[in-house]
C-alpha cells in the first residue's frame, strides 16, 4: 500500500538515516569551523552568542544526559550549517522560503525556543545567526529573518 | 600474561561479560533519556512535526506506519521498554532480547537523524551485532566468530582514527589537541586548550602520545601478551576523553568491547 501524498523516496537520506550502521572511526581527525549561533531579541540591537556550557556532577559517569543533550544541540547547529553551505553551492542566492523547507531550519528554530525558555525569556520574535569559527576569526554563514515566537 | 582477566580460554565469560556491559549501557542511556525529557524536553526539538517530512523522505515505510513508530509516544513507550529489556537481559542474555534492544536504538537513531551520539552509537550497534551473534549459535565457532567481529571492529578503531589524525599537518604539529579541547563544553577543559596554545612543546608531546596509541594497535597482532597494558591505556584514554569532553557513553562502550579484544588476542595467541 503506497500514499499517493508521501514525498519522492531517497536512498541516500534512508542511508544517512542508518548511517550508525556503517560505522566509520574519524575522530577529531580535521581541524574544521565550530559552528555557534547568536540571536537577537527586539529589543536588544546586539547579537548574543548562545552558550552549550556545562557544568559537572559527580554522577555525570554514569549519567550525563545535560552534556548529552548539549552536544546533540550543538549538532543541529551543524547540520543545519551544513544544509545552508550546500544550498549555496547552488546558488549564491538562497531563498527564504528554501531556507525554511529545511528540516534542520526547524529543528533549529526549535532549539532556539527551547533556550528562551531556560533563559526565562519570552520575546515576541527573535532573530538568529549562524556563525563559523575558528580561532579568532569569525563568518556569519546564515542570517535568519524575524521568527515569531509562539506561546505553546 | 591474561590471568589479570582471564578471558584468554574462557568464551563464556566474555560473552557474558559483553552482554551485561550492554545491558547496563541500554539501561543508563534511557534512564538519562527519560531524565532528559522531563528536565529539557527532548521533544519540543526532535518531535515528530518538525521530523515526519524528513522521515517520509527518508524511509521505505508507509506514512501510516511512521506517525505510529515516530511518534512521541512512540518514543517514550520505547525508552520504557529498553529499560525493561535492557533489565530482564542482565539476568536472560536471550539473543531476541539483545535484538529487540538494537531494534529501539535503532529507532532512536533515526529520530536523530542518524546518531544521537555518533561513535558510540556506531560502536553499540557493533557490539550489539556481535553480541546477538555469539548468543544466538549453540555453535562454539559461530560464538568466536560475534566476539571477533567486534574485536576488529574495535582494534580498526584504533587505528584509523589515530591514520586519519596523523595525516593532518595539524596533529603532527600539535595544534590539532588545543584546538579540539576548545570546542568542550565544559569552561575548565577550554582553560587547557588556552594552556596548550601557550605551552606548544606539550601540546606536541601530547598530540604524539594519542597518535602512537592509536597507530600501535597492530603491534599486539605480534605482541599480544601487551593486551592487558593496551586495556589499561585504553581506559585511562577514554576516561581523560571524558573528563575532557563529558562523552560517558563512548567510555562505557569502548570499554563493552574489550572483553572481545582480550578474548580474541588470547585465541590469536594460542594459534600461534
Amino acid at each position: 500500500m503506497r500514499s499517493s501524498q508521501r514525498k519522492h523516496f531517497r536512498l541516500s537520506s534512508f542511508l544517512n538515516l542508518i548511517r550508525a550502521l556503517f560505522p566509520t572511526w574519524n575522530f577529531f581527525d580535521q581541524v574544521q569551523y565550530q559552528f555557534g549561533v547568536e540571536i537577537k531579541v527586539p529589543d536588544l540591537d546586539r547579537w548574543e552568542p548562545l552558550s552549550f556550557n556545562q557544568s559537572r556532577q559527580a554522577f555525570n559517569m554514569a549519567l550525563n544526559g545535560s552534556a548529552n543533550l548539549a552536544m546533540a544541540q550543538v549538532n543541529v547547529i551543524e547540520h543545519f550549517a551544513r544544509d545552508i553551505q550546500e544550498l549555496l553551492l547552488d546558488s549564491p542566492l538562497v531563498e527564504s522560503r528554501q531556507v525554511r523547507s529545511l528540516t534542520s531550519f526547524k529543528l533549529i528554530s526549535a532549539l532556539l525556543k527551547v533556550k528562551m525558555q531556560e533563559y526565562e525569556v519570552s520575546p515576541n520574535s527573535l532573530q538568529f545567526k549562524v556563525v563559523a569559527i575558528r580561532k579568532d576569526e569569525i563568518l556569519d554563514i546564515y542570517i535568519s529573518d524575524w521568527i515569531p515566537c509562539s506561546v505553546s | 600474561m591474561f590471568s589479570f582477566l582471564n578471558f584468554h580460554t574462557d568464551l563464556a565469560e566474555a560473552v557474558t561479560l559483553t552482554s551485561h556491559l550492554v545491558s547496563l549501557i541500554l539501561f543508563m542511556q534511557a534512564i538519562e533519556m527519560l531524565y532528559l525529557d522531563r528536565l529539557s524536553p527532548l521533544l519540543e526539538i526532535w518531535n515528530s512535526e518538525n521530523l515526519l517530512e524528513d522521515w517520509e523522505a527518508s524511509l521505505p515505510l508507509p506514512l501510516s506506519w511512521l506517525q505510529v513508530l515516530l511518534s512521541n509516544q512512540a518514543f517514550l513507550f520505547s525508552l520504557i521498554l529498553q529499560i525493561a529489556l535492557s533489565l530482564i537481559s542482565f539476568f536472560y542474555p536471550h539473543p531476541l532480547i539483545f535484538i529487540g534492544l538494537f531494534l529501539i536504538h535503532l529507532l532512536t537513531c533515526i529520530r536523530f537523524r542518524g546518531t544521537f551520539n555518533g561513535g558510540s552509537d556506531m560502536m553499540l550497534f557493533v557490539v550489539l551485532t556481535g553480541l546477538i551473534i555469539s548468543l544466538a549459535s549453540s555453535s562454539e565457532k559461530i560464538q568466536k566468530l560475534g566476539l571477533i567481529y567486534i574485536a576488529i571492529h574495535l582494534f580498526y578503531s584504533y587505528f584509523k582514527a589515530g591514520w586519519v589524525k596523523i595525516r593532518e599537518s595539524d596533529w603532527r604539529q600539535g595544534t590539532a589537541l588545543p584546538h579540539f579541547l576548545s570546542r568542550s563544553l565544559y569552561p575548565e577543559t577550554q582553560k587547557i586548550s588556552d594552556w596548550l596554545f601557550q605551552h606548544p612543546k606539550i601540546s606536541w608531546i601530547a598530540s604524539w602520545c594519542v597518535l602512537l596509541f592509536e597507530l600501535s594497535f597492530p603491534l599486539l597482532l605480534w605482541k599480544p601478551q601487551w593486551a592487558t597494558l593496551y586495556f589499561g591505556l585504553a581506559f585511562i584514554f577514554h576516561f581523560s576523553i571524558f573528563l575532557f569532553f563529558g562523552l560517558n557513553r563512548f567510555f562505557w562502550v569502548w570499554i563493552a568491547a574489550w572483553p572481545s579484544l582480550l578474548w580474541s588476542l588470547g585465541f590469536w595467541a594460542s594459534l600461534r
